[in-house]
């Protein structure tokens, strides 16, 4: 009887992970084939259309730059410059120095003549003390805000402070050690003026920038990542940004603008309550609480994608890091979804409650609990003797194959959008590391996020590790280089 | 078929029949997936040979049309009828090459009429007009695709300014549903009709976004020349956004007689509309909308008050003090606070130390009042 039911069980099992596996395919087919329209459409317009004119304008909307900042005294003065040189008529630059422990401040106040005031801070969204606000006593530097606040342990409490404090409509939450383009503003601002229906965020493809060529914070070149850990990461974005968020885009069911380069409608931000610092992911909780609020208003809204790639951004290259940054993720997304469960096909919330969430639960979330059961299964069949090896094998490369197939299609999307690699090789080693991601750097992906779940319900604490930033420290003097050891000397005594 | 052929895709069906189903399935999308991954492959690989090739052939003809147009035509102001005719037919030589080159040459010469004046941009017009480029800018209008239309559109409005027989074209364009076309075609009326360029907004049906708003604005102010009316006769259009729009416009062209009509627009049932001409009161320094402003003040929500504080605190008659001032001392919002503020700064007859005085008197009050202050007559902080 028991055997009986445990055949039942694992017949049903097995119907039950092939129809899964078959959904997510088809799911990833159909996002496949509705990015390709989105993109289409952006590309047809944008052949034609000259941004110039907001630069001249003065009816161009302004925006505020906010960047957080933790520790950044290596890299701090390229990367303001860089943020200041910003293509735009109208803007300023907000840096937020999060309790800095190293020499970030100080740097700031010398090197753009900074000038304590007296300002009238509104904190419309609660965050950890301001100390002091900054303006540079140089004309030149007019648009540079520098807020000085006690460490908030999250960039969330940093970006609430930016917030608290922009002066104008829509502002750009980045990383200060991004490297953005410098039409950034003009393409990102462009949804917001450009729709009949209100826009309360806009984001763009975000790249790795580990092997790029950078100097004084400006990108000269663009390559493609020669270690393993960012180059399939590279795969993973190009897949991620291109396909997944362009078509959620086009069924305005997009749930995630990258907390690395988002634009944002401030009074909704700031209605919606900012972002989350308890969350361990807030772009992702910001977004869905601003949907939330736009449902409850009753008003109707858009979040929308553009596929350009705009800001280049240093990611984990140690299995360390990456897999406590994963871990992270995975567990920002379980808290998100549970934070906000009553969304999950309520009709109230439209096709963000009917569709997009629920993909996230159960294709997102779930896809690694279900992946691991499989590989467990795998190896209980294998074990016990049970395995019929050549459906086993042919199930494998369905997997495999449909998984290439994607990635492969990304590639030719980012191609089409727009050629990032000056060379045929580069574009060739992408594909090369496609045909190996799925078997040695997907299975990372489905370890960290397990642990991340682990996490969730144990509540147990996560700790960052140092990521040293290699593809900038790379482009630093010698002099530079020295400084860096000893300050880190510095700080471990 | 010959028999072989038909034995081999007999036993592939044999062996494919002999699985489940699900194996058949996963079966068919593994050989789907190959044939997808071996032609996004050479689709990549054709993609950066296309590519290349196309820049190649780009830069050439670029360098050929660059060379004659720059060499002959933009060198020698004293170009004879006769010198034209023969440059035009060594011109029309390199458009009849192929399709590439005529649409470089378009190209070349819009982009050189858009950056020279005078002789040149003349000789450029004279040019377009000889090769009958006017005619293949006609021809995309009348093509299905928007984009195309568009181009031809942008063509039309750049090389035939003025020319107002090519207006009747326009006006089915003028409210189509698309907004990329639809601006194009308000774009190029504006550029060709001579007597009222604006006539237009008066039957303007679809909404003009603000970003159409920002590019006819560059176009109105870049064409000159341009007949200009006043555009507070479309303030009473029932179209919001061309409201909004001629506010816009009134604001730049410095319309005061605009302002009696722009006082009637503070009843107006939108929120935007009301709040652009409480702004554009202010910087029309229209002292006489001061009082209405200000005894619809309480009625009006928080975006509109801090409009009014702004304006009176520009129009700075000198009347309005205690106003100013009872917002700063009395309100518990912020954001009215510091508008009040700031518009107190520059105020006649306003005294900084008196106000902190009265600040000072105040009960415990949650803002910090002479802060704001500070930071509203701190020359480093513009916002």
């Amino acid at each position: 009887m028991l055997k009986k039911a445990l055949d039942y069980l694992i017949a049903f099992y097995e119907v039950f992970m092939f129809d899964y596996a078959s959904v997510l395919m088809f799911s990833y087919s159909i996002l496949v084939v509705l990015s390709l329209f989105e993109i289409r459409k952006y590309l047809k317009r944008k052949s034609y259309i000259n941004l110039r004119s907001i630069l001249t304008s003065p009816h161009a909307p302004g925006i505020t730059v906010i960047a957080p900042a933790y520790n950044e005294g290596l890299t701090i003065i390229n990367n303001v410059h860089s943020l200041l040189s910003l293509n735009y008529p109208k803007f300023e630059v907000v840096i937020i120095n999060d309790g800095s422990t190293d020499h970030t401040l100080q740097k700031l106040i010398e090197n753009f003549n900074l000038v304590a005031i007296d300002y009238a801070y509104n904190e419309q969204i609660i965050t950890q003390p301001v100390r002091q606000i900054y303006r540079s006593g140089n004309p030149a530097f007019f648009n540079l805000l520098v807020v000085d606040k006690v460490n908030g342990k999250s960039k969330a409490d940093a970006s609430n402070a930016g917030i608290n404090i922009s002066s104008y409509p829509y502002f750009l939450c980045t990383d200060v050690d991004c490297i953005i383009h410098k039409d950034t503003l003009l393409k990102l601002i462009k949804p917001f003026i450009e729709e009949s229906t209100k826009v309360i965020a806009t984001g763009a493809a975000i790249r790795i920038s580990n092997s790029c060529e950078i100097q004084n914070g400006f990108m000269v070149k663009v390559k493609v990542p020669d270690k393993f850990l960012p180059l399939f990461q590279e795969l993973e974005y190009i897949r991620a940004f291109l396909l997944g968020r362009m078509a959620w885009s086009k069924l305005n069911a997009l749930m995630l603008v990258s907390g690395g380069l988002g634009l944002f409608d401030k009074e909704v931000a700031i209605s919606a309550g900012g972002y989350d610092h308890k969350s361990f992911g807030e772009d992702m909780e910001l977004i869905t609480r601003m949907r939330i609020y736009m449902h409850d208003i009753k008003e109707k809204y858009l979040v929308k994608y553009i596929p350009e790639s705009l800001c280049w951004t240093e990611v984990p290259a140690t299995l360390k890091v990456f897999g406590n940054q994963r871990t992270r993720w995975s567990r920002g997304l379980a808290q998100n979804l549970w934070l906000h469960k009553k969304i999950i096909f309520n009709p109230k919330y439209g096709i963000f409650g009917m569709l997009s969430f629920p993909y996230w639960l159960f294709f997102e979330w779930l896809a690694p609990i279900i992946e691991a059961t499989g590989i467990i299964y795998y190896i209980y069949v294998i074990v016990t003797g049970q395995i019929n090896w050549e459906y086993a094998v042919i199930l494998l490369v369905y997997v495999y194959s449909f998984s290439v197939m994607i990635t492969i299609f990304a590639v030719l999307w980012d191609e089409i959008t727009y050629k990032q690699y000056g060379s045929k090789a580069e574009v060739f080693k992408l594909c090369l590391a496609a045909l190996v991601e799925p078997i040695f750097y997907h299975p990372l992906v489905v370890i960290f996020a397990i642990k991340g779940y682990l996490y969730s319900l144990t509540g147990k604490t996560l700790v960052w590790g140092n990521m040293q930033r290699s593809g900038f420290e790379k482009k630093l003097s010698k002099k530079l280089q020295q400084f860096k050891s000893n300050d880190s000397i510095k700080n471990e005594k | 078929m010959n028999k072989q052929n038909y034995s081999s895709v007999k036993s592939f069906y044999e062996w494919f029949n002999q699985y489940p189903l699900f194996i058949e399935i996963a079966i068919v999308i593994i050989l789907l997936s190959v044939v997808l991954f071996i032609i996004g492959n050479v689709s990549l690989l054709f993609k950066r040979i296309f590519d290349a090739y196309h820049d190649v052939r780009i830069k050439k003809a670029k360098e050929l049309v660059t060379a004659e147009l720059t060499a002959d035509l933009m060198m020698d102001d004293s170009l004879t009828d006769h010198d034209f005719d023969k440059y035009a037919i060594r011109i029309r030589e390199l458009m009849l090459k192929n399709r590439l080159f005529k649409q470089v040459l378009i190209d070349q010469v819009i982009f050189y009429h858009r950056n020279f004046t005078d002789s040149t941009s003349r000789i450029l017009q004279k040019l377009f007009n000889q090769l009958n480029l006017a005619d293949s800018a006609l021809k995309k209008l009348k093509r299905g695709a928007w984009e195309l239309r568009a181009k031809g559109l942008k063509e039309i409005q750049e090389m035939m300014t003025g020319e107002s027989n090519y207006v009747q074209l326009l006006n089915p364009l003028l409210n189509d549903k698309n907004n990329d076309l639809r601006i194009e075609a308000q774009a190029a009326y504006i550029r060709l009709h001579k007597e009222n360029p604006f006539k237009f907004l008066a039957h303007t049906t679809e909404e003009l976004l603000e970003w159409h708003q920002i590019l006819l604005c560059e176009i109105i102010t870049n064409t000159p020349n341009l007949e200009v009316p006043e555009f507070r006769i479309y303030l009473r259009s029932k179209n919001e956004s061309v409201c909004s729009f001629c506010i816009k416009l009134i604001e730049y062209y410095q319309q005061l007689d605009a302002i009696p009509d722009l006082i009637n627009l503070l009843d107006h049932p939108s929120q935007k509309i009301r709040a652009a001409a409480v702004s554009l009161l202010g910087k029309l320094d229209a002292e006489q909308a001061e009082r209405l402003m200000i005894a619809k003040f309480p009625m009006e929500d928080l975006k509109i008050q801090l409009k009014i504080l702004e304006s009176v605190g520009e129009i700075g008659s000198g009347e309005n003090l205690t106003f100013l001032q009872t917002q700063f001392l009395e309100s518990e919002e912020f954001t009215l606070v510091k508008t009040a503020g700031c518009a107190l700064v520059n105020y006649p007859f306003f005294d900084k130390e008196e106000l902190i005085q009265e600040v000072n008197q105040l009960d415990d009050s949650p803002l910090a009042r002479e802060t704001i202050l500070n930071h509203c007559t701190n020359v480093l902080i513009r916002n």
